[in-house]
């Protein structure tokens, strides 16, 4: 696997939970491997017309990863619903994962002092809830662990961030990307994308998606409530995924 | 000894005052610098954040100059600004944007030197609409670069500032500017987080290629050093990753730093020579430093005290322990956010982490400590052999200090008051009279000649056409420049 498959899909295990985690690995690979592809040849038409969907897909593949890892409940769900009968391919499906439902979450979450009832606690991956109950402990964990010398320039970032503000940053650093890399792919345009999208922004918009993916990613690995991989040591992969990109 | 002309190029301190073949010619990049610049020259609203002396023109003016109007093949077209303008300063509201505008229009002309058309007046929505045609005309995006926006000191314009670049943002003008981390306002109408990219400029020395990075600005600025003898335990790399690590990876200080070793008389560059550059420094540049940029702090000129206070028992503690870097609880940096803020930028102090876990339960933020500070601090004040070894491994656990201890309880913030201009606009020339604070400031002569021609205060030198200037005895349009970038040092930050 790609080193930075490897920290947001994680290991791959048994069963359907295991079936859904290798075909996440498999996509995120060739779509990594795409993107660096697409670098290297450095042609700026194929990078304003195919970069923004190789770092939107990035970002999209990975939370979905991530959110198998924490909540595995959700993509479980999703799988049943695709695998009924009567998942209909030109019908929008009720249960997909979305980016206002899954990723940011409505509205103003309750705080727990308002004592929220089981239908106001939000699941979105880059939620207050979520933040509250999984990511702050994961990245304060985290930046316990890592050695000072360790993790390159992206770990340097990383480490300015307060444990309290981590979902804050992640949640705006996502929406920001997200919608500079959706401009891109949506065929409205009707004038050349290459202007907006030259070689030099799209390369940059998909480190930020690498950079995003890889940071949300390795938290992840340092969450107790995760399985830690096996194999791999998530550091070493966040080091490569960056030195690949950058 | 080095070269005359190497000297006067060294003097040169802030990016934005190099010759263009100069700025070229001296500047080096790293990896991560790269990064940096491509963020600047992409698409997108980006803020660059750094403490003084970081860098932060300088990858502002590289970015801009991968832009000029001349290379067809360009992603965009680059426009690095300077703000440095004293009316900026002391405006508000439309009449703000109304010098801002002429700036801009001003520098775009010269930018595209006659190659081009630009039809502007000087309103937000008459640029707005001569930089769309612009890109049209160019079939590229335009890039904005205002450097030296925000200045610590006067907060009011700094919203008015921020309106003109979420404004001026569009799909065809990318806005990018510098910051100074925590003290810029921003205004009630921009979300620093939502409206742009934040983009820190930091130097930590566990990033890759850190010694490399100040080994080659060695080579490129200081010839004759990088080929003096080093003694037994140094290479230059070496040398020159140590010495950005004890300057906490300013590249001003580092330059500071260059010079200093360079006029060494001895036969080869070893650890005396660092120790005494090192303690040199603490004492005609760091501490002279913090009281250069008091009066330039507006409402933060009472906070400069409490700073100061901070920084003694930081390098006491840490001079102590030999310890170079310390944990401070959050609830005590909370308290004395500004105080700490101003030490880093002056560069005594650097964050290197947010929050880490300490001894006695909670968290605190780490703080690398000035290297050049802390041996003054350390019995001997002397850079030993293996003083040298275990600073440059920082293989310690960092020295902490507890909400509930005694240090640092005794530090109390200052009441601010609201809207205070820059004392230093109403300081006389004196002030900037040749000294520690200002290595390069007047000489007695000039100040006499200064007060001839009806020129007292800070304000009125740096509102002196340059005509009035050239008109003085002995002052000619060399001496004239120098001026101004005396008196330019003197105000901004």
């Amino acid at each position: 696997m790609h080193p930075l498959t490897t920290m947001v899909v994680g290991d791959v295990g048994k069963g359907a939970i295991g079936e859904i985690s290798a075909h996440l690995a498999a996509t995120l690979d060739r779509i990594l491997d795409k993107t660096l592809e697409l670098k290297k040849a450095g042609d700026p038409s194929d990078l304003a017309l195919f970069g923004p969907f190789l770092g939107r897909a990035t970002i999209e593949m990975s939370l979905i990863a991530i959110t198998a890892r924490f909540d595995p409940f959700r993509i479980l769900a999703i799988r049943k619903s695709q695998l009924a009968p009567t998942f209909d391919v030109t019908e929008r499906n009720p249960v997909a994962f979305s980016w206002v439902n899954d990723v940011l979450g409505e509205g103003k979450p309750k705080d727990w002092d308002q004592k929220p009832s089981l239908k106001d606690i939000q699941r979105a991956i880059l939620c207050k809830h979520f933040n509250d109950v999984f990511w702050e402990e994961a990245f304060t964990i985290l930046l316990d662990s890592v050695p000072v010398s360790r993790g390159a320039n992206w770990m340097t970032a990383l480490k300015r961030i307060d444990p309290e503000g981590f979902t804050f940053f992640m949640r705006t650093t996502a929406n920001r990307v997200y919608a500079e890399l959706s401009k891109g792919i949506h065929t409205e345009f009707v004038i050349p994308a290459a202007a907006q999208y030259d070689p030099v922004t799209v390369g940059d918009l998909l480190s930020r998606a690498w950079e995003l993916a890889a940071a949300l990613g390795i938290t992840t690995c340092y969450s107790p409530v995760v399985r830690s991989l096996l194999a791999s040591d998530p550091l070493e992969c966040y080091e490569q995924a960056q030195e690949e990109i950058d | 000894m080095p070269s005359t002309n190497a000297e006067e190029t060294n003097l040169v301190l802030a990016a934005e005052d190099f010759e263009p073949e100069e700025f070229k010619k001296l500047h080096r990049f790293s990896a991560n610098d790269e990064r940096v610049i491509a963020k600047l020259i992409a698409h997108g609203p980006v803020l660059l954040q750094g403490s003084r002396g970081s860098g932060k023109s300088a990858l502002m003016r590289e970015a801009a100059d991968r832009l000029p109007v001349s290379k067809a093949d360009a992603p965009a077209l680059g426009v690095y600004i300077s703000l440095r303008h004293m009316p900026l300063l002391r405006s508000a509201g439309d009449v703000y944007q109304r010098i801002l505008c002429e700036l801009l229009i001003d520098r775009v002309y010269r930018v595209l030197d006659g190659k081009l058309t630009f039809d502007a007046t000087p309103t937000l929505t008459s640029v707005q609409g001569g930089l769309t045609d612009l890109a049209r005309a160019l079939k590229k995006r335009v890039v904005l670069m205002f450097d030296d926006a925000a200045h610590i000191g006067r907060e009011a314009s700094l919203a008015d500032f921020f309106d003109v670049f979420r404004t001026l943002s569009s799909s065809v003008v990318s806005c990018k500017a510098t910051i100074y981390p925590g003290v810029t306002n921003f205004g009630n109408r921009f979300d620093v987080y939502n409206d742009a990219t934040v983009v820190d400029v930091v130097r930590d020395e566990d990033q890759p290629g850190f010694s490399k990075l100040f080994a080659d600005v060695v080579v490129a600025r200081f010839p004759d050093l990088s080929e003096k003898p080093f003694a037994a335990d140094l290479r230059l790399e070496e040398f020159a990753g140590f010495v950005g690590k004890a300057v906490l990876g300013n590249m001003r200080s580092f330059i500071f730093a260059c010079n200093n070793i360079a006029a060494t008389e001895e036969r080869s560059i070893g650890l005396p020579v660092l120790g005494k550059c090192f303690l040199e420094m603490t004492t005609n540049f760091y501490w002279p430093l913090i009281d250069e940029v008091k009066p330039k702090l507006g409402k933060y000129v009472p906070v400069v005290d409490p700073a100061k206070q901070i920084a003694e028992t930081l390098l006491a503690e840490c001079g102590r322990l030999q310890n170079t870097s310390a944990i401070v609880h959050r609830d005590i940096v909370t308290r004395l956010a500004k105080a700490f803020e101003i030490l880093e930028y002056v560069g005594f102090i650097s964050r290197r982490e947010s929050s880490k876990a300490m001894k006695s339960g909670g968290r605190g933020s780490r703080y690398a400590i000035n290297l050049c500070m802390l041996l003054e601090s350390v019995t001997g004040t002397r850079l030993t052999s293996e003083l040298y070894q275990k600073w440059k491994a920082s293989r310690d656990e960092p020295i902490q200090i507890h909400s509930k201890g005694v240090l640092l309880a005794d530090v109390a913030m200052p009441e601010l008051a609201e809207n205070t201009e820059p004392e230093i606009l109403n300081d006389s020339i004196e002030t900037i009279r040749k000294s520690p604070a200002y290595p390069y400031g007047l000489g007695d002569r000039m100040i006499e000649r200064l007060h001839g021609a009806n020129i007292h205060t800070i304000r009125d030198l740096y509102g002196a056409p340059e005509a009035q200037l050239d008109d003085i005895p002995y002052v000619g349009e060399v001496r004239v420049k120098q001026l101004k970038n005396i008196v330019a040092q003197a105000i901004w930050l």
